[in-house]
């Protein structure tokens, strides 16, 4: 009942050019249900408002070589759920070894807060799927980002399941990303798959603010299938006026629907098979579809 | 005051295989090692003993009493590890236990003895435990631990009741000292045979003839000084344990058991206001082996239920599960580090108790998958890119040097200059790029020809020459995109032209 | 030789910052090929006399001789500078280089109000007076050593000064004080830019190229040089944790990045800015401007009063002979009377006259304020300062020869140097500020004298040059 009404609301605010996050910021009381935006306003409108507090959303990376386009949505993900409470953000040792390992000032670049985030090293699937059932029971916690790399046999549908249990439960909101592998069945709320796209280049040909193409392949509570270009973005400047002495300003990152691109760029039809390339194929296999 | 109590346990000889004994019966054993090129008897048998076998005598001199003797070489290191499975074994009856070479351990039972009915009754069931393992075994009570030494090695008395120390070692020989040979014969020449010679003498004119070591020794040898024991765990801040006649071995006895030490050792916690850092479950098992499993948490903690979590937490995860074999018969939890906390009060502070909520949770998550795993971004202020940050575990929080946070070089509205992930170590790619320094016009990874669409750089980061070596190269980094829009941070690592190999090129990390 | 020139370089005048003597940047520069070089210290004008010292002797001797360069160091000697040209040019070359390279001397502003740096070149002699008269300001408004300016300092009255503004981090920052800048005094602003390979430089040079012509003023090439060649980097390091009290091991990001603030060849700085190739080719049209050189100041001195129908020189003489006749009780040996002649005559030959009643008018006021003062120094030991009570060494009676201390060849101006009597020093710095309130300033002339008074003011000497 109060999770309809904060949608509601969300729509009601989003049709006055308020976001959802502002409002969530008016409501932080109501912990558990709400909705988050994610700042682009085309991806926001679709989606009602955003994305549901409390549950469990998906994103999976197209290809192995999307892996960092696909953390960097879902931590921006995270970062909006959270709110300001810290993010638990858990990465088993597959994910590291392809993708690296999270970097504190490339982060901060983007508007997320290092400082505010747990992180946890574990070891498989079935470690990571532990400590975020965990996470997710401790209402401390803003938000859990859980990134499993391939299809662990502990990833079951179950194991979904109960993440999704434990987020509804607590009010924490869950983001898992997987890399390497393709989807399954899960209790995920959204899920989504991302794949690194373009930017528009800065001055001087340098590569502009980071573009992931969206696709939204799964939405329990409305439509699917759509593609957004959209790019990561750092917004709402705001200064730490805690303490005076200390002036740093700090950054929220979000994401913005992305210009449109020069150079006969054509975004991806929407409607398109969804799953992800064998994993070997790689950039060679995403470079024939292109220029296809 | 209360008096120090020191117990030499000796086993003598060096202890062979308890099962050798039987089968020793008929031919008496000794142990020869090498010694200046010459084979000479390192330990003797009993038995071998009794037939005039001393240890230091030459082994051709031995067979020659003794023709049917049965020898065995020294093996030094499995000696030592069995001394050290033996003092393990000996945290049963105190946690002050040092080794005391060669074969000698040096236990502190100050305090311990009640627990055992008396300092009589601990040496009993001491020398009873490890008899009935095979071992020949003495052991003496003393106010100092060079005297209890020397009681155990030269008279063998087994108890010498306070105030009486220096009576006991008076008769004994300048050997009992524990002094260089060299000093022990220019004493014997001087007609100094037994301590009581020296006892009473100055210091002064001992110290010009002989050294400083021998009125030291006399002095720690008279229980006149008390030297320092140097035990070979922690001293833990408190412990609780328990102890059975009868074994346990069930789980849930053990289970209950840890939650009612916990709930002791939370109690002498609060008393000194106080939470701990790192707490030790200690398993004694009957045979001898002694399991420790050890849990650390990030803020001084004493709550009970936390605790127990945590040792369920490590239990579950590890590798080698606790295996109780024949029953424990003492279960010992102590509390190796703690820090100060006040007595809370139920507090109504929100955030005081979201902040210790995710500390619970941290300590949790570090306990099940080690405690490296678990951790906080830390900063250094450093040009060089892996320098510049580091995963601090969460456990050792209160280490954590002073924060330089990781703020944002770029202006907002602009892309970030620094990867979201970075690979450590750099990975090695193939790059064409335009001499000198020109971005990476495409470049080849993981078997995938990247073309490059958009870059950006160099941006030339000189090694940190206070702190690299000599030959550490300046890299100079390229942000590019490749013509899917992968985004990905290349460095050369040395600049054209100037050293003679040309320079690699690597891929540092990757941006979203 | 190119037309490239450095112009944003700093010595080790901009204390603590800049880490290569002035003769190191000129030499660098010269052996480079570079057509001049422009020193700007940090508001500061006191290491331009040691760089125009120095190119004056690499026009009259060419490179120094190698045993000369090993010594190192001492005054007037070169370290060496591990250049191919060292090794191929010869003394002739080098001269020829030297008669042609042109000095710029000026400063570099920095504000107290967040005002982007400044960089000043005197446009002619009148600017050289104007930014002098802007350091006393900021010296006089400073505690001891420092120099606080504001924008609406400069802004006041920019007229005569050629204007480099040095944009740090975001460009956009600055863009309003430029374009005031800019309005203030049309054409003479220029917006610096630099490519330190700082990763972002072509993008920001891209935006510096936009602010440029929003505020109509030239973009201009400079690499804002610290040290002369990339292997002083360390020195460099070394100087900023000084500068910071930090250590090494804990200054992080205070230091550089990397060694990219050196003087770089012509073809390196083309390169560099092959974005913006207008911003190398205006380095000429800069230059171009500038009609100021070291050289026209080295007669002129602040004038001294002297009483009417006086010259400096005859001024001078009346006193000296009026004062020996007095220190030597009426009766000025013979002896001594030679050596008073010689020394006037050297005196007015070099035009030293004006800095001798200088130096004893403070004496005098320190006189007869019961002042102790004694001076030292290389011209201290002669008879005319002997005479005017500067000094208390007789030198009839110790046969010092003061032509041995100043010489023509030397080219030097003469050293005296006063000690006053610890507590009472800041009497004697009272007076010289009433007595020249904005010294170097209204005679347009900026000797050396201000900028040593107040650097004497500065540093922990017991001394007033």
């Amino acid at each position: 009942m109060r999770e309809e009404l904060a949608k509601l609301k969300a729509q009601l605010a989003a049709h006055e050019g308020l976001t959802g996050h502002e409002l969530a910021g008016e409501e932080l009381g109501a912990r558990g249900g709400g909705l988050f935006s994610l700042g682009a306003k085309s991806v926001d409108a679709a989606l009602g408002g955003g994305l549901a507090r409390g549950a469990l959303h998906e994103v999976l990376a197209e290809t192995v070589l999307d892996t960092a386009s696909a953390s960097g949505l879902a931590s921006v993900l995270a970062h909006r759920a959270a709110n300001g409470r810290p993010v638990v953000w858990i990465r088993d040792d597959g994910v590291c070894r392809e993708a690296g390992m999270p970097y504190a000032p490339g982060l901060a670049e983007m508007g997320l807060d290092p400082d505010n985030m747990l992180l946890v090293f574990a070891r498989n699937g079935l470690d990571a799927l532990r400590a975020a059932n965990e996470s997710a029971a401790c209402d401390a916690v803003g938000a859990v980002l859980i990134e499993i790399w391939g299809a662990p046999k502990a990833l079951t549908l179950t194991a979904t399941r109960r993440l999704a249990l434990a987020a509804s439960l607590s009010g924490v909101t869950l983001v898992m990303m997987r890399a390497g592998a393709s989807p399954i069945p899960s209790a995920a709320t959204t899920r989504w798959s991302v794949r690194a796209a373009p930017s528009s280049p800065a001055m001087a040909n340098a590569p502009g603010l980071p573009v992931c193409a969206l696709t939204l392949q799964r939405h329990r509570a409305g439509p699917a299938g759509h593609t957004w270009n959209v790019e990561l973005r750092r917004e709402n400047a705001r200064s730490n006026a805690g303490d005076s002495d200390d002036e740093i300003i700090r950054y929220d990152a979000c994401l913005g629907d992305a210009p449109a691109l020069s150079g006969g760029m054509v975004p991806l039809p929407s409607g398109r098979p969804h799953d992800a390339e064998p994993e070997t194929a790689g950039g060679a296999g995403t470079a024939a579809r292109r220029t296809g | 005051m209360m008096r120090n109590q020191k117990q030499q346990e000796a086993p003598e000889p060096p202890p062979a295989a308890p099962g050798n004994e039987s089968a020793g019966e008929a031919a008496p054993l000794v142990i020869a090692d090498k010694v200046k090129g010459a084979l000479r008897l390192a330990a003797v048998s009993p038995q071998a003993g009794r037939l005039g076998l001393t240890p230091g005598m030459a082994l051709a001199d031995a067979r020659a009493r003794i023709p049917h003797l049965r020898v065995r070489p020294l093996d030094a290191p499995s000696d030592q590890a069995l001394i050290e499975r033996i003092a393990e074994d000996c945290d049963r009856f105190t946690p002050v236990v040092a080794l005391d070479p060669p074969h000698g351990l040096m236990l502190e039972i100050t305090g311990c003895a009640h627990l055992f009915g008396g300092e009589g009754e601990l040496r009993k069931q001491l020398l009873l435990r490890y008899r009935k393992a095979g071992f020949h075994i003495h052991a003496s009570i003393a106010g100092a631990p060079d005297t209890a030494r020397a009681l155990v090695r030269f008279s063998r008395t087994p108890y010498v009741r306070p105030g009486e120390d220096e009576a006991a070692v008076r008769p004994l020989p300048i050997a009992a000292l524990d002094i260089p040979d060299t000093t022990r014969t220019a004493l014997s020449r001087a007609g100094l045979k037994i301590i009581a010679d020296l006892a009473d003498r100055a210091q002064v004119p001992l110290a010009e003839r002989f050294g400083q070591v021998l009125p030291l020794k006399l002095r720690r040898t008279l229980a006149r000084e008390i030297a320092p024991v140097h035990p070979r765990r922690i001293v833990p801040i408190c412990a609780a344990e328990r102890r059975f006649a009868e074994p346990i071995a069930a789980s849930a006895d053990i289970d209950a058991t840890l939650a009612d030490l916990a709930r002791q050792v939370a109690d002498r916690l609060s008393e000194r206001r106080e939470g701990g850092r790192a707490f030790e479950a200690s398993f004694f098992r009957t045979d001898g082996v002694v399991r420790r499993i050890s849990v650390e948490t990030g803020r001084a903690n004493r709550d009970p239920r936390a605790l127990l979590r945590l040792f369920h937490e490590r239990m579950e995860t590890l590798a080698d599960p606790l295996d109780p074999g024949f029953g424990f018969d003492l279960i010992r939890l102590s509390v190796p580090s703690a820090d100060t906390l006040e007595t809370t009060q139920v507090s109504l502070d929100g955030a005081a108790n979201m902040k210790h909520a995710l500390a619970d949770l941290s300590d949790r998550l570090s306990a099940r998958l080690g405690p490296r795993r678990v951790a906080h971004f830390a900063y250094a202020d450093s040009h060089i890119p892996e320098r510049a940050q580091r995963y601090a575990p969460t456990l050792a929080a209160s280490l954590r040097p002073t924060r330089v946070c990781a703020r944002p070089r770029s202006d907002p509205g602009d892309p970030p200059l620094r990867p979201s992930q970075i690979f450590d170590p750099p990975r090695y790619v193939s790059a064409f790029a335009e001499v000198p320094d020109g971005a990476p016009i495409k470049f080849g990874w993981r078997r995938v020809s990247h073309i490059i669409a958009h870059s950006e750089g160099p941006e030339r980061i000189a090694p940190e020459w206070f702190r690299d070596p000599d030959d550490a190269q300046t890299r100079d980094y390229y942000r590019v995109e490749d013509r899917h829009g992968r985004r990905f941070w290349l460095f050369r690592a040395g600049l054209y032209g100037e050293s003679a190999t040309i320079p690699r090129w690597y891929v540092h990390g990757m941006l979203a | 030789m190119s037309a490239y020139t450095e112009l944003v370089a700093a010595t080790n005048f901009s204390f603590l910052r800049g880490a290569s003597h002035p003769r190191d940047m000129v030499l660098t520069a010269l052996l480079l090929g570079h057509a001049g070089l422009g020193v700007a210290d940090r508001n500061s004008v006191a290491g331009v006399a040691r760089a125009w010292t120095a190119l004056k002797d690499l026009r009259a001797d060419g490179l120094p001789p190698a045993e000369k360069v090993r010594q190192g160091g001492g005054p007037g000697e070169f370290v060496w500078v591990e250049s191919e040209a060292a090794q191929t040019l010869d003394s002739k070359a080098v001269k020829e280089r030297a008669n042609a390279f042109r000095l710029l001397v000026g400063a570099r502003l920095v504000f107290m109000d967040g005002a982007p740096d400044v960089v000043v070149y005197p446009e002619h002699r009148s600017g050289w007076g104007r930014l002098c008269r802007l350091l006393t300001l900021g010296a006089r408004r400073a505690k001891k050593g420092a120099c606080e300016l504001v924008l609406d300092d400069l802004l006041e009255d920019p007229h005569g000064l050629l204007m480099i503004v040095m944009p740090e981090g975001d460009p956009g920052g600055m863009e309003g004080r430029l374009q005031r800048l800019a309005r203030r005094a049309p054409g003479a602003v220029w917006l610096g830019a630099t490519m330190h390979r700082r990763g972002d430089d072509r993008r920001r040079l891209g935006r510096l190229r936009e602010a440029a012509q929003r505020a109509g003023v030239p973009l201009l090439a400079v690499n804002d040089a610290l040290y002369h060649a990339p292997s002083e980097r360390d020195l460099q390091d070394v100087l900023s944790c000084i500068r910071e009290g930090v250590t090494m091991e804990t200054a992080g990001r205070l230091l550089e990045a990397n060694a990219e603030r050196h003087l770089k060849p012509a073809e390196e700085m083309e390169r560099l800015f092959r974005d913006a190739p207008e911003a190398v080719e205006e380095i000429k049209a800069f230059m171009d401007r500038v009609e100021f050189d070291l050289g026209q100041l080295r007669y002129e001195y602040p004038e001294e009063p002297t009483p009417p129908g006086y010259t400096p020189q005859a001024y001078l003489e009346e006193l000296t002979w009026r004062r020996a006749q007095w220190r030597y009780a009426g009766e000025v040996p013979e002896k001594v009377r030679g050596v008073l002649e010689d020394e006037l005559r050297l005196i007015d030959k070099l035009n030293y006259a004006p800095y001798f009643l200088t130096i004893y008018d403070i004496v005098r006021v320190a006189e007869d304020k019961g002042i102790l003062c004694q001076g030292r120094g290389s011209a201290a030991n002669s008879a005319v300062c002997y005479a005017l009570g500067i000094t208390a060494v007789d030198p009839a009676a110790h046969d010092l020869l003061f032509a041995r201390f100043i010489s023509e060849e030397r080219r030097e101006p003469p050293d005296i140097d006063v000690d006053f009597e610890h507590e009472r020093r800041e009497e004697i710095i009272q007076h010289i500020y009433e007595r020249w309130p904005s010294s170097g300033g209204h005679s347009g002339h900026g000797d050396p004298l201000p900028s040593q008074i107040r650097h004497s003011r500065g540093g922990q000497g017991s001394g007033t040059d």
